[in-house]
């Protein structure tokens, strides 16, 4: 589980439960409840686990508290807490519906058999106004096949996400393949939720065949990179699909070019060029990378002053767009540029942990040797994404040296790298 | 689809910017109650003036209703009439979303290839469509003409402003051109 | 994008009819409580990025661990990257008063959202904490007439309860 984000409270383990303990009336207008529940994600005791139980247990309808029991309900999820199965078991009747949604989703992370705590959560599929898909979700995780018939009326629903949770499901249960493309289509999906859930969708049901859309999905690589790698995880160890069918499109979209993307956006007038520099900032990477494309094409001359500027400005401070200004400076090819991507190269703050495979890819296109033993100090790194981008760069220059090096890594996209390599190398 | 708040909407999140332009929208709330009398003298009188319209539409080609015309035997005439009351109802929704989108996506999206392909003479429907304009004009106004409409002339009563709606009248009129050129 | 309006036509349209006196009632409804509306949309769409900075910073002032050492917080770079997913929901909030529905909230910002959050274990406390400050900070007549602040809030509870 990626844990970057988790110790934001600076709180202790005593501190958190005490103010989770705290009455909703009693609590300091400094402190909140919600982070304290938040935060007891760190601490797999059981004095944390029997405080979240007890936060549960408040009732409160009240929305300050509400929020705390459907955060509480989670964490014990996430610290796949068995001993709280029952009290979790018991949200499944409350009347909010994301505090069933997170109880329903917990009991997927905790895992169960019981047919009684199955059943109840199948029957959430009867009840209107519940979030189906996550309910359908966690059906599929406990492979509960006596919800198949009732999952199956859900793969013509209204709502795409919905339904394309219901196909897949169908499709793991039955090994009927026959509705994914109806999956595969929601990757281009006009609403960028819709694109990335459809890719948790393609790794659920381990349709391989989609590995190439998925890399030609425009949604940030974060999540082309995680559904291709976890495909990669389930299909390569049982021999259902080689790496070497998987790497060409893992190193697309470790590469990510605009240009190997289904773009879904379009514009209907030429843009400006601050108005393409302003969609760098977009939450949608759909249409930044339209913006990057249209940058590439209509304005590379003007392009390097005004991303420094931007940069300067706005752009240092936001992970978005810190991305994408790395990844243009390479398209460029701007060598004036350089320092900042070895700068970038080393920024080892969590939120810019993708703007260093970006700098790794963008130096490659720069093509300036002197970049060469800064990849080769990537190889160190324990971030396979970069790893392997660095790699990639120095594959460019023609290095090979550093595949000795990791042909015992730790990460085993890594090693097939390496293997993969080595083995064309003999 | 889309109505005029979502459209503003729509409009704004191309560019990720706010809405900027709330006097318009709040002139469309402010002419509210106008538009729905409006739309409420267009659907009060749709069946009227449907088989008006199509009535007007044969007096002037005779031909419809002989053997070989598009409105013979009867089973086509039911059909025509149908389909003008089809694309009556979308107007009046249109007119009631105060955007065309719902008229664009769901009638006139492939409309003229339908006819084509049915045979369906456009210059025939195009009067009809025009006649409709006229009626749905004068509906919104609230002004039936003493001289045509005689006896069984209906005044809505609803309160008539000074400029008797006119930019309603307007904002109708331009759905049916959208139909007629969607036809032409 | 649903609004009452688009909801009526639908509705009308399924069923093939013109739209009847009922269905101009729930417009003329909706209209009534547009002007309201309205003036929530027009007093957040010119101060939306004073009301987002201001949500995020006293979030972070008031919760002092918010910003440890060390952590993805520690520079201003979290916070103006949070700043803006605030703006961001500022914004489908603004959308949402215009529309007279939660469509766009619902369509842009939550659909999938909680699914995502919780896939990739991001953090919603910062989110919730800075909506619930915007929450109570509104004041009347200060800021807007207290139907229209009313609007607003209600948004703001919807868009709290459904990232928690």
């Amino acid at each position: 589980m990626d844990k970057r984000f988790f110790n934001l409270f600076n709180l202790t383990e005593d501190q958190a439960i005490a103010l989770l303990d705290t009455p909703q009336d009693q609590i300091s207008e400094d402190d909140s409840r919600y982070i304290a529940a938040s935060h007891l994600v760190n601490f797999p005791t059981e004095q944390a686990i029997a405080a979240l139980i007890r936060a549960i247990q408040q009732t409160d309808p009240a929305m300050e508290n509400r929020i705390v029991r459907r955060k509480s309900v989670e964490t014990l999820g996430r610290l796949e807490a068995v001993q709280a199965l029952p009290v979790i078991h018991s949200c499944l009747s409350d009347d909010d519906r994301y505090t069933v949604e997170n109880a329903v989703w917990a009991i997927g992370e905790i895992g169960t058999h019981d047919p009684v705590i199955l059943e109840d959560v199948a029957q959430l599929l009867h009840k209107p106004g519940q979030t189906y898909r996550v309910i359908i979700h966690t059906l599929a995780k406990l492979h509960y096949q006596p919800a198949l018939e009732r999952i199956r009326r859900f793969t013509d629903n209204a709502d795409l996400p919905t339904a394309s949770a219901a196909i897949t499901t169908v499709c793991r249960f039955t090994r009927d393949y026959s509705q994914m493309d109806k999956v595969v289509g929601m990757l281009q999906n006009s609403n960028v939720l819709a694109r990335r859930l459809s890719i948790q969708d393609l790794i659920d049901s381990q349709y391989y065949d989609a590995i190439p859309q998925i890399a030609r999905c425009p949604v940030s690589l974060v999540f082309r990179l995680r559904g291709i790698r976890m495909l990669a995880e389930s299909g390569v160890p049982v021999g259902a699909i080689p790496f070497t069918a998987i790497q060409p499109y893992l190193e697309q979209s470790l590469r990510d070019h605009p240009g190997d993307l289904d773009l879904v956006h379009t514009y209907d007038q030429p843009p400006t060029l601050p108005f393409l520099i302003q969609e760098l900032y977009e939450t949608d990477f759909g249409r930044c990378y339209l913006a990057t494309k249209t940058i590439l094409e209509h304005h590379a001359e003007a392009a390097p002053d005004a991303l420094f500027a931007t940069y300067a400005e706005e752009g240092k401070n936001d992970y978005g767009a810190h991305f994408h200004v790395m990844k243009l400076f390479g398209w460029l090819k701007h060598v004036p540029a350089y320092d900042l991507l070895i700068e970038s190269l080393y920024n080892k703050q969590p939120q810019f942990q993708k703007s260093r495979a970006a700098a790794a890819i963008a130096l490659a296109e720069l093509g300036d040797p002197r970049a060469i033993p800064h990849l080769h100090a990537c190889l160190d790194s324990k971030i396979w994404d970069l790893k392997y981008a660095a790699l990639m760069a120095l594959e460019t220059f023609g290095d090979i040296g550093g595949y000795a090096k990791i042909t015992h890594d730790d990460d085993w996209l890594i090693r097939e790298k390496a293997n993969t390599k080595l083995v064309t190398v003999h | 689809m889309l109505d005029a708040f979502s459209r503003a909407v729509v409009a704004a999140d191309a560019s990720t910017s706010t809405v900027s332009d709330i006097n318009a929208l709040k002139a469309f709330v402010a002419s509210g109650n106008r538009r729905l009398d409006a739309v409420n003298a267009i659907a009060s009188n749709a069946s009227c003036m449907v088989s008006d319209a199509v009535a007007g539409m044969i007096c002037e080609n005779q031909g419809l209703i002989q053997a070989g015309g598009n409105c013979y035997p009867n089973r086509r005439m039911a059909a025509c009439l149908r389909d003008a009351e089809i694309i009556l109802r979308y107007v009046t929704y249109a007119l009631l979303a105060g955007d065309a989108s719902v008229l664009d996506d769901r009638c006139l999206n492939g409309l003229k290839e339908t006819y084509a392909a049915l045979g369906v003479p456009t210059t025939s429907t195009v009067r009809a469509v025009q006649i409709m304009k006229a009626q749905a004009a004068a509906h919104i106004k609230d002004t039936p003409s003493d001289a045509r409409a005689g006896s069984k002339k209906r005044l809505m009563g609803s309160i008539v402003t000074e400029d008797r709606c006119a930019s309603l009248v307007a904002e109708a009129s331009s759905y049916f051109d959208r139909v007629i050129s969607a036809l032409s | 994008m649903k609004s009452v309006v688009t909801t009526v036509i639908a509705a009308a349209d399924a069923a093939g009819r013109f739209p009847s006196t009922s269905d101009l009632e729930s417009v003329q409804g909706s209209i009534q409580r547009a002007a309201a509306r309205l003036e929530a949309a027009e007093k957040l769409g010119a101060n939306l990025d004073r009301v987002a900075g201001e949500a995020y910073d006293a979030c972070i002032k008031k919760y002092p661990y918010l910003n440890n050492p060390g952590e993805a917080n520690s520079t201003d770079t979290f916070k103006a990257k949070c700043a803006r997913d605030i703006k961001h929901y500022m914004r489908l909030i603004q959308y949402s008063l215009i529309v007279g529905g939660t469509g766009p909230l619902d369509e842009w910002g939550i659909a999938g959202q909680r699914e995502v959050y919780r896939a990739l274990s991001l953090p919603t406390a910062p989110y919730v904490e800075a909506l619930s400050f915007a929450r109570n900070r509104g004041c009347t007549p200060r800021d807007m007439s207290a139907q229209a602040l009313t609007e607003y809030n209600a948004l703001l509870d919807y868009a709290i309860n459904s990232l928690s």
